[in-house]
């Protein structure tokens, strides 16, 4: 299987599962608020973006094997760096929350920070390792 | 690490994207390998070889 091959494959995936992922987020605040579900219901929906989230997870990992070394090599560092922003933020604030009352922040957002900086992590060692020559 | 990559193509011809064909990489591996911004695996590197007929250590040298 070549890149570009392996590329499609990657997006037919991971696209249709981001828009799903919001969507179904959206709408179980949106049950939430509107207090139409009971609360063993909403923990039950709950798995469904979870089981979303797998799948984006799983098709990146798929994705990483069938690249070449070389672009395995920057979809690691862009995972990595995510990974570093996401615990040191979840470490840093957690510590701001435990001993100086700083406001809570919900982990839902760890997720989507996740893909956010493995995102520009990507776009910013594409082109400084030649990867787009 | 420095390598003759592209000298050895050029002598043969080939564009980086029939290199990249014929070692089952993407171009912008071939690109970056001969840029010498990454280096590539034993493997890949024994492969390198394999195709232009021609000794590992003859192609790749190391940076001392």
């Amino acid at each position: 299987m070549t890149s570009d091959q392996a590329m499609r494959r990657y997006l037919t995936v991971i696209i249709p599962a981001a828009i799903a992922f919001v969507g179904v987020s959206f709408v179980l605040k949106a049950a939430d608020n509107a207090n139409v579900l009971p609360l063993p219901a909403l923990y039950a929906v709950s798995i469904v973006p979870v089981g979303i989230m797998l799948g984006m997870f799983w098709a990146h990992w798929r994705y990483m094997g069938e690249i070449d070394e070389f672009l395995r090599s920057i979809q690691v560092k862009g995972a990595f760096a995510g990974l570093i922003f996401v615990l040191t933020v979840a470490t840093g604030w957690g510590w701001l929350e435990m001993f100086a009352d700083a406001p809570q922040l919900s982990i839902f957002w760890l997720n989507p920070l996740y893909w956010i900086i493995y995102s520009i992590a990507v776009m910013w060692f594409t082109p400084r390792d030649g990867a787009e020559q | 690490m420095k390598n003759k990559i592209r000298e050895l193509r050029g002598e043969r011809g080939w564009s980086q994207a029939v290199l990249a064909d014929k070692l089952e990489v993407s171009r912008q591996s071939v690109n970056a390998i001969e840029t010498g911004r990454y280096d590539p695996s034993l493997p890949l590197a024994f492969s390198i070889a394999r195709l232009f007929g021609v000794p590992i250590e003859e192609i790749f040298a190391g940076d001392e």
